[in-house]
């Protein structure tokens, strides 16, 4: 902790950097602070005016505190003290479990970590609160999270592996996660005065998205979506929780009375603020909303005092601000999937969790491919030229030729011109054509390759907006067509190569997929390889039909 | 009890003069609120039996209730509840009289005040005096949590209560709330402040009303 003192034992090093905390100074009163930090702060009290100050004040709330602490002894029938009825303590045993700490309360349950007695097994225990437990709707409620629980698997969704009862107490086994949400996270960020990334919170949407998706397809509506309900688990994944106020989307009537509002002011959609049905695209209202404040450190619609009554009016009323006024980081793409998010009218929204997560995985995948090529070339996906190489150079040379081709093809529909198609269709020719005796035919052939090359380069460079897809792709089909007319293997080899390496820089820039193009490639080889199409023997015979077939001739390109 | 807590209508500010002014029944019972407790503590700790306490109590107000509404309670004299505490020092005294000394065990009882027996015997009245302020300051304070409870915000009284109060470790105050630690401080820090406000309020404006 680097901030000032906040807790009751203080961090010394803070003391001495800034003014210690009114809990630091009262507990320094009250002579709670260890010897070690107490010295320091008797030595800022004396270089400090403004704490001597607020220690008097400190003296008048300790001693305010005492005498309030006497009243409510006195008075104990009289003061209402905060229900902490059927708080479980350490060591209490429910089923086979051990109770070992609470982990947090809610207003119908208590969570707790507790341990198999057998197994040591750690589970997070929720256990409804007593005062509930002979209320018919909490019963229900429970019943209902735990039905749905038990049967909702997915990795992004809290799982519950069991629902107990014992000793009339009811209570669901589920995985013990670190104890953080989304709720946390936001708060970090802000108290860290960080600007949220935005592949991260696309990334952490895409989870919770998924989650509630899967509810959706099982005909439920989650209607509670919020950061807090979103926990976090040691990887950072999201899973979804809280299925306390789950709703069937073909149910008639509301399990918890028609009219009632089920949510959270702050997260809730119009229609639910309404009093009206809710549907899946609520729950993707309430993800917009938590999507939106994970984006801009703040809600769309932000009221002073926080009435719930207020919140719930903007909600159907007011048009939510535009996202990138608070977080200017953020793309366009994804600031108008949000505010889609936000549409009053849930038919303008995207129609359920899934689809929400589709939308977010599109903008995610062309973030990641716009990025690529310096991350390509950090990471491995740098071809070893020279392995390649020695690799191709053990094939025929017409083997090497129609390798050349194959890619070319791949990357071909990235440049239009009609000299780079008609340079590879001659190039594959030459690979037909019965080379050695027919010395007149293959100088013709030749020369007019070289002259196709050279036109397929100039077409490459001929204009100057051509995007560098198209460039590399001109460049991969003068490539192999300088391989055919290759008077050597080695020299083939080497034109090969580089018609793979302009190969891979147009699929990256083209946006084709490079790991299914090197795949495909690899595959070509390894047909050509095993056929030893151009050995001894075989020269002057055209591939035979359907050679490619089995692998799907250029399956890529159309990918 | 039902709450008298509206927030607008500071009862309590004029609390004396409507119990004086009007018949009115509510005044009358947040009168009776704030101050049986204090008269009957004060009594108890005087070593009256449990039936002597709510008789000689209900006698007491029912005096003070007939003084404000008569007149014979002079403002201009000091303080209401030091006009009181003559009321009730003499309404002990008189039950003394008539019942034997109080047993020294039942002076024991009353939490770590057993040196009062010579209190009380003090002819200043000192002790009992700090007794009966004590008492106040317990039915006061235990009337103003009743009275800023509603007023604060959401989670404010429970984190009060919880920390400050009943000491429980602030995180676990924090989870069992549902809200951060630092809010716990803040929601502690508001409410003693709403306690202390009203408690100021209500000693300037009831106990000593301007004329």
């Amino acid at each position: 902790m680097g901030r000032p003192v906040r807790g009751r034992s203080g961090d010394a090093q803070a003391l001495i950097a800034d003014c210690p905390s009114l809990e630091a100074l009262e507990s320094f009163h009250r002579g709670e602070t260890p010897a070690s930090e107490a010295d320091q702060v008797r030595a800022h009290l004396d270089s400090c005016a403004k704490c001597r100050d607020r220690t008097l004040g400190i003296q008048e709330d300790i001693s305010l505190l005492d005498d309030i602490r006497l009243a409510v002894q006195r008075n104990r029938s009289q003061i209402k003290s905060p229900t902490l009825g059927g708080r479980l303590d350490r060591g209490t045993r429910v089923g086979s479990y051990e109770i070992e700490e609470l982990l947090g309360a809610g207003g119908m349950s208590r969570v707790y970590r507790a341990k198999h007695i057998d197994t040591d097994q750690l589970v997070a225990l929720k256990l409804l609160r007593e005062e509930h437990l002979a209320s018919a709707e909490g019963r229900a409620r429970f019943d209902r999270e735990a039905k749905t629980m038990t049967t909702l698997k997915h990795p992004y969704i809290l799982t519950v592996h069991d629902c107990i009862q014992d000793h009339g107490r009811i209570a669901l086994v589920m995985e013990l996660l670190p104890g953080r949400s989304l709720r946390e996270w936001i708060a970090s960020q802000r108290e860290e005065k960080r600007t949220p990334d935005p592949v991260r919170i696309v990334e952490v949407t895409i989870q919770a998205a998924k989650g509630i998706g899967l509810a959706h397809r099982a005909g439920l509506v989650h209607r509670d979506i919020k950061p807090s309900n979103l926990l976090l688990d040691e990887e950072d994944n999201v899973k979804v929780s809280d299925f306390g106020v789950v709703q069937a989307l073909e149910s008639t009537t509301w399990v918890t009375g028609t009219g009632r509002q089920i949510g959270t002011p702050a997260y809730m959609s119009p229609e639910q603020c309404k009093g009206e049905r809710a549907n899946p695209a609520s729950d993707v209202y309430s993800l917009g909303v938590t999507l939106f404040e994970l984006a801009t450190g703040r809600l769309p619609f932000e009221v002073d005092g926080g009435s719930p009554l207020a919140q719930m009016l903007r909600h159907i009323s007011d048009t939510p601000p535009d996202p990138v006024r608070f977080n200017h980081k953020l793309s366009d793409r994804l600031a108008s999937i949000i505010l889609r998010c936000l549409e009053k009218d849930p038919q303008h929204r995207f129609d359920n969790g899934q689809l929400l997560a589709d939308e977010l995985e599109a903008l995610a995948r062309d973030h990641a491919e716009q990025a690529e090529p310096a991350e390509a070339r950090k990471t491995g996906w740098t071809i070893n030229l020279q392995s390649v190489r020695q690799q191709i150079e053990n094939l025929p040379q017409r083997s090497i030729v129609a390798w050349a081709c194959r890619l070319a093809r791949r990357v071909e529909s990235l440049n239009s011109d009609s000299r780079v198609r008609r340079a590879l269709e001659l190039a594959e020719a030459s690979v037909g054509c019965s080379g050695g005796d027919d010395q007149p035919t293959s100088t013709r052939i030749l020369a007019h390759m070289q002259g196709l090359r050279a036109a397929s380069l100039a077409a490459a460079e001929a204009d100057g907006d051509a995007s560098e897809a198209s460039v590399a792709s001109a460049r991969a089909a003068a490539a192999a067509s300088s391989a055919a007319a290759a008077r050597c293997t080695a020299d083939a080899a080497a034109d090969a190569v580089f018609a793979l390496q302009n190969a891979f820089t147009a699929c990256r820039r083209g946006k084709l997929p490079v790991t299914t193009f090197w795949r495909e490639t690899q595959k070509d080889y390894r047909r050509l390889n095993e056929a030893r199409l151009g050995a001894p023997g075989t020269i002057g015979h055209p591939l035979p039909e359907g050679f490619w077939e089995a692998s799907g001739p250029h399956a890529t390109a159309g990918d | 009890m039902e709450s008298s807590a509206d927030p607008t209508n500071p009862t309590q500010t004029r609390l004396l003069s409507e119990v004086r002014d009007s018949a009115n029944a509510r005044a009358w019972a947040d009168f009776h609120r704030i101050y049986a407790p204090m008269v009957g503590g004060f009594l108890q700790r005087m070593g009256l039996s449990d039936a002597d306490v709510d008789d000689a109590t209900q006698e007491i107000l029912m005096v003070a209730h007939t003084a404000l509404r008569d007149g014979s309670y002079d403002r201009s004299k000091g303080k209401f509840r030091g006009w009181l505490y003559g009321v009730a020092r003499n309404k002990a005294k008189e039950a003394h009289r008539h019942r034997r000394r109080p047993s020294r065990a039942r002076w024991a009882a009353a939490e770590g005040e057993i040196d009062l027996l010579s209190g009380l015997e003090d002819k200043s009245g000192e002790a009992e005096q700090q007794m009966w302020e004590q008492e106040w300051r317990c039915s006061l304070l235990a009337e103003a949590m009743r009275q800023v409870e509603h007023t604060l915000g959401q989670n404010v009284y429970p984190a009060f209560m919880l920390y400050a109060v009943q000491r429980m470790p602030v995180d676990e105050v924090a989870k069992e709330l549902r809200i951060s630690v630092s809010s716990v401080y803040v929601y502690k820090q508001r409410a003693l402040e709403a306690i202390r406000n009203w408690v100021a309020q209500f000693e300037a404006e009831v106990e000593m009303p301007k004329h």
